[in-house]
């Protein structure tokens, strides 16, 4: 196959930086590596192993986040003095580096930075760099041309085949347990199913019945886990005037004690401010910031709900899993089903994904990856 | 009263760690490290039963049962189709490469037909 020549115009690091990874040499390559990649606006999960066979050479949930490091750093501060950081190690060093989220609200929002960091998840899936790497890109419900194309320029010549799928739908894939299919009371979630998948920039709502969910299958809202540390921060700065408290705190508060449904009071939060520790009662800010999540949601549910033939609805309200950061938020589960059940919806079941949510796309991904026939795999092109 | 989860039990030893040998008798910033540090094994571990678990179906379809996370169950009728691990090859009516394909004639109508904004 043709090996993809980098487009210049698209690796623009910031001034002074150059990339931690060199840019691959022409390829003698023997070796194929398939990839599921879940690239998320918080956190990324990338899982790799060699084709043909099922082995699992590499399995790694990090921040989504490049940290170039600020120009006289003395030698030593940074290990290997490198000159970019990524993931963990980028917020490790935070007071040394420019940190750059590449994506926002599902989308690439840093070119150069997602280009960085594509090159990193390459030297992590193939540290040699000759191999061949296909890789399956899990990528928002209904995301436009314009942000597809973004994410092929991004990974011209640091990928070789692509396919961007659908996260909802590589969600059911990759929740789909494959030993039971065919059991008795087992239920393919790839059959009928409806997937809330609820990330840090985007909600998105999936029903997956048992062909690839058309755009009427989807829906995605601009409104998830960074929306409501909008609200809260907001929320605490009108109560707390000057409190000093980061979006990354507020993160950590909510990701601690947020809920859905009934204010829940009292929530005692210790935090520092002006270095000093107060108790904050954050009953009320955290169920209203949180509970916009609902009424956001709750509308797209319905109307998927709705679309649904008379035939499958039954089944489909049975089988309806939030997935993502925001499956996290305490009661999410209940309040969901408790509204489509007082809404009239028939004995609606909404469930959880459970802990391992931050994997299921990514596991979805690869299995995409290993199925995927020859002819399905898109070449990148300049 | 019993802890309803893990996590609950873990919060409980927790609390009764520092009652009896003070707030500051463990690390925070070393407990959360060892806390994501076995989170991530036992992910690592769940990845690892999961595509394990998908391979050896694969190899004996009719005999073996594993799951690596008990996942929910609902009643309904069974597909009439066993379904093995998926494969480039597989021709099963739920395959996932039949899915890629709706897929990519899916975008392939949406370029002749842009779509809804
Ligand atoms: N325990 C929790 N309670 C509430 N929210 C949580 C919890 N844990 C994680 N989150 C939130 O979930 C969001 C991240 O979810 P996830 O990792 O699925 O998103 P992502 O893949 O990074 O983003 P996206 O899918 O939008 O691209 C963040 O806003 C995070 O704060």
């Amino acid at each position: 196959m043709s090996t993809p020549v980098i487009a210049d115009k698209n690796v623009s690091t910031p001034a002074a930086q150059t990339p931690s990874s060199p840019v691959r040499p022409v390829k003698t390559t023997s070796k194929t590596m398939l990839a599921g990649f879940d690239l998320g606006t918080n956190k990324s999960c990338i899982l790799a192993g060699p084709a043909g066979s099922n082995d699992l050479a590499l399995s790694k949930v990090l921040p989504t986040v490049v940290g170039y490091v600020k120009e006289g750093i003395v030698d030593g501060i940074i290990a290997g003095n490198a000159t970019i950081l990524f993931g963990e190690e980028a917020l490790n060093n935070m007071l040394h580096v420019d940190l750059i989220a590449p994506i926002a609200e599902g989308v690439i929002a840093h070119p150069a930075a997602t280009r960085d960091f594509f090159q990193r998840i390459r030297s992590l899936i193939d540290p040699t760099g000759l191999a061949e790497i296909r890789i399956v890109v899990g990528i928002p419900a209904n995301t436009s041309d314009k942000a597809r194309e973004d994410i092929r320029q991004c990974s011209l010549g640091i990928f070789d085949r692509i396919l961007l799928v659908p996260e909802p739908f590589l969600s059911a894939l990759g929740f789909r347990d494959d030993t039971r299919i065919g059991q008795n009371g087992y239920v393919d979630p790839v059959t009928n199913s409806l997937f809330i998948d609820i990330g840090g920039g985007t909600s998105d709502l999936c029903r997956v019945q048992g062909c690839f969910p058309s755009r009427e299958d989807q829906i995605c809202i601009p409104f998830a886990g960074d929306a409501i540390d909008e609200i809260l921060h907001n929320e605490l700065n009108r109560l707390y005037p000057n409190n000093g408290l980061s979006r990354h705190k507020v993160r950590e508060i909510k990701e601690a004690h947020a809920y859905v449904g009934p204010v829940r009071k009292p929530i005692d939060v210790r935090v520092i401010m002006g270095g000093k520790a107060h108790m904050l009662e954050l009953g009320e800010a955290l169920g209203r910031a949180a509970n916009t999540l609902i009424e956001k949601i709750y509308p797209a549910l319905t109307t998927l709900i709705a679309r649904a033939s008379s035939d499958s609805v039954t089944t489909l309200l049975q089988n309806i899993i939030v997935t993502g950061g925001g499956s996290q938020i305490k009661g999410i589960d209940a309040v969901l089903q408790k509204r489509l059940t007082d809404d009239g919806f028939e004995s609606p079941k909404v469930k959880l994904a459970g802990l391992d949510y931050k994997r299921y796309v990514a596991i979805g991904a690869l299995k995409a990856a290993r199925a995927a026939r020859e002819n399905q795999w898109q070449y990148l092109l300049t | 009263m019993t802890p309803a989860t893990a996590e609950e039990e873990f919060l409980q030893a927790l609390t009764s760690v520092r009652a009896t040998y003070g707030i500051t008798s463990i690390d925070e910033d070393a407990l959360k490290e060892i806390v994501a540090t076995e989170g991530n094994r036992v992910a690592d571990a769940f990845v690892i039963a999961e595509l394990i678990a998908s391979r050896l179906a694969a190899q004996q379809p009719a005999t073996i049962s594993i799951s690596a996370t008990p996942k929910t169950s609902i009643s309904k009728p069974p597909p009439s189709a066993p379904t093995t691990f998926p494969t480039g090859n597989s021709s099963s009516p739920l395959s996932i490469a039949d899915f890629i394909d709706g897929m990519l004639s899916q975008e392939k109508r949406d370029v002749h037909q842009p779509a809804h904004p």
